[in-house]
């Protein structure tokens, strides 16, 4: 590990999380800055999805990696850093809402969201799914914080239900059950929509 | 595949280890949520379509079930906040200034970096300090200091890391100015800054691509060379001020309980980095005051004649206070100004020094304000 050393001409994007991590505790900064920088947003809006306070989530964030920065040499080695900052991450915000739950909901500036489709939008030319989109959407808006919180983990963050059962804090029988009945919400709002696609399914098969 | 089994429903825990058999009993929740149903609709590659197909040939009474899975999965809505890159930046920013202070925290005005080609010794560092007298100068600085370390963080320039992590082999250029001693910088982008004494400009050199960036602790007036395509940029503190072709002064001592940009010429815009949306346009005449103590700006019309008049070494007071002449003298002429006794009447001082020496200056100010002086070396006694 020592012969290690990032070169700012070379990417340190073709480091693994283990080498990136391994520099980061021999104290190199352009690790560091590599980590943070590459996971400064996805951390933000899983903050939002825990508490949608932007004081506390990006206080939280800073303090998260400032420590790193500090307990470095002490760290232990981390082979998917997403993993370990989520979780992290989550436990300082749960802490933090505890602690604040009883002025919390005083506090001004809540983050503006938007309901997105992570994948490729393949139906995006079909009339009925735009119909099916804002109908899916408006499902998304009645979801349950958790259940939101869950499905940003898997489909969007894509952790295993292991990992977001560990980052959640919370075992993996209910983040099944969790994303099944968000999925079960979404199901039902499909149902509603008007038949009217018969060979999509086909339109992937062939 | 024992594993996939505890995170289902008790419904699939008889089923045999067949893949295709385990399907059978799936509802569309259950394809949905099947990491190799999901990755054969995002991602499907001949393989993973061979298969679905022949299941689907297999169990057409499945085919609906399937059908509605694939939608879900296709339009699966996700709930994302919007993060703006500049919250990235500002983040990132305030990061970066945490951990340098953590790293060196004692860093900050005096401490340095680059040698001076004439160094002056600092006159405070050896110097006795007696309680009974008043030091005035010393006293505010002490005072501000304090509050300093309650609630701010300053940016430690020497060790400032470029928040955008461009590679660079740009070496950080420090220069700095000690008390009683002011220089003009001329950069390679033929903009030129004035740095006023007791104050401190560090940059990449060359500056880096897209951009030209500078930090700046204490005072210095700018006369910026247009260029649209790189915005030339002050990082004070915890504000940005950004300018594409113009002249302007910025004063952000440490010790102040203000920072002031003021300009002359052109259009500024200035940012306050702690917060996301605090952003002021400046026109010439005017002059944005950040309030450290209320992270608030200000904005109010300047006296160009007060605030740039340093720049052309003319020391200039428009009804200035005891207070403020003293530490000006004290930064101008870099000496230690103990006051002894109370004036007995308050200062208002309005008064123009050009290129003057520091006894002729405190000769006229003490016919005004009726007080005796001596100097001795870099102490100055004011006595009433």
């Amino acid at each position: 590990m020592n012969v290690l050393k990032l070169n700012r001409t070379e990417s340190s994007a073709e480091l693994s999380d283990l080498e990136l991590w391994g520099l980061l505790k021999q104290g190199d900064r352009d690790a560091f800055q590599t980590i943070y920088q590459r996971y400064l947003k996805d951390l933000l809006n899983y903050g939002y999805h825990l508490v949608p306070k932007k004081a506390i989530v990006k206080d939280c964030v800073h303090d998260l990696f400032l420590d790193i920065w500090i307990r470095r040499s002490r760290l232990g080695d981390v082979s998917r850093i997403k993993y370990y900052l989520f979780k992290a991450l989550s436990r300082r915000i749960l802490a933090q809402k505890r602690q604040k739950d009883l002025y919390l909901d005083n506090l001004p500036e809540k983050v503006p969201y938007k309901i997105t489709l992570p994948f490729e939008q393949k139906l995006i030319d079909r009339q009925e799914s735009t119909i099916k989109s804002e109908k899916l959407r408006r499902a998304v808006r009645r979801l349950s914080d958790k259940q939101n919180e869950v499905i940003n983990l898997l489909f969007y963050e894509g952790f295993s239900y292991e990992e977001a059962a560990d980052i959640m804090n919370i075992n993996r029988r209910s983040v099944y059950t969790l994303a099944w009945k968000a999925m079960s919400v979404l199901r039902k709002e499909l149902k509603y929509v008007a038949d009217g696609v018969i060979s999509l399914i086909f339109y992937f098969l062939y | 595949m024992e594993d996939n089994f505890c995170t289902r429903p008790p419904l699939y825990y008889h089923k045999v280890n067949c893949n295709c058999m385990k399907y059978l009993d799936y509802t569309v929740e259950d394809f949905v949520l099947d990491g190799d149903f999901r990755q054969w609709v995002i991602n499907p590659s001949k393989e993973r379509n061979l298969f679905w197909q022949k299941w689907i040939e297999a169990h057409p009474e499945k085919q609906e079930i399937v059908k509605q899975a694939v939608e879900i999965i296709l339009q699966l809505p996700i709930k994302q906040y919007e993060i703006t890159e500049e919250e990235i930046k500002n983040i990132s920013l305030r990061l970066e200034r945490s951990i340098d202070l953590h790293e060196n925290p004692s860093a900050g005005w005096k401490t340095k970096t680059i040698p001076l080609n004439n160094p002056v010794i600092s006159a405070k560092s050896d110097r006795r300090f007696y309680s009974r007298k008043v030091k005035r100068g010393v006293s505010v600085a002490a005072a501000v200091l304090l509050i300093f370390g309650l609630g701010y963080y300053f940016p430690l320039l020497q060790k400032f890391v470029f928040p955008e992590n461009a590679p660079s082999k740009a070496k950080l250029t420090v220069k700095e100015n000690p008390r009683g001693r002011k220089s003009t910088l001329f950069l390679s982008d033929g903009s030129k800054i004035i740095l006023n004494s007791y104050s401190k400009i560090s940059f990449r050199h060359p500056f880096e691509e897209g951009k030209r960036e500078v930090y700046l602790e204490g005072e210095a007036f700018f006369e910026i060379e247009k260029d649209e395509n790189r915005p030339f940029r002050v990082f004070t503190q915890n504000m940005a001020t950004t300018v594409l072709g113009t002249s302007f002064n910025v004063r952000a001592y440490p010790e102040d309980l203000d920072i002031r940009v003021s300009l002359a010429t052109g259009q500024v815009r200035i940012d306050n980095l702690n917060k996301d949306i605090d952003t002021q346009i400046l026109s010439p005449g005017e002059e944005l005051i950040y309030v450290k103590s209320k992270d608030t700006f200000q904005k109010s019309k300047f006296d160009l004649q007060e605030v740039l008049s340093w720049k052309d070494q003319i020391l200039f007071f428009r009804n200035a206070d005891e207070a403020t002449v003293i530490n000006r003298l004290e930064h101008w002429y870099d000496v230690e100004i103990e006051v002894l006794n109370k004036s007995p009447k308050p200062w208002a001082i309005n008064a123009s020094f050009d290129n003057r020496a520091l006894e002729s200056v405190l000769r006229t100010l003490s016919y005004s304000m009726d007080f005796d002086f001596t100097i001795d070396g870099k102490e100055v006694t004011i006595t009433y």
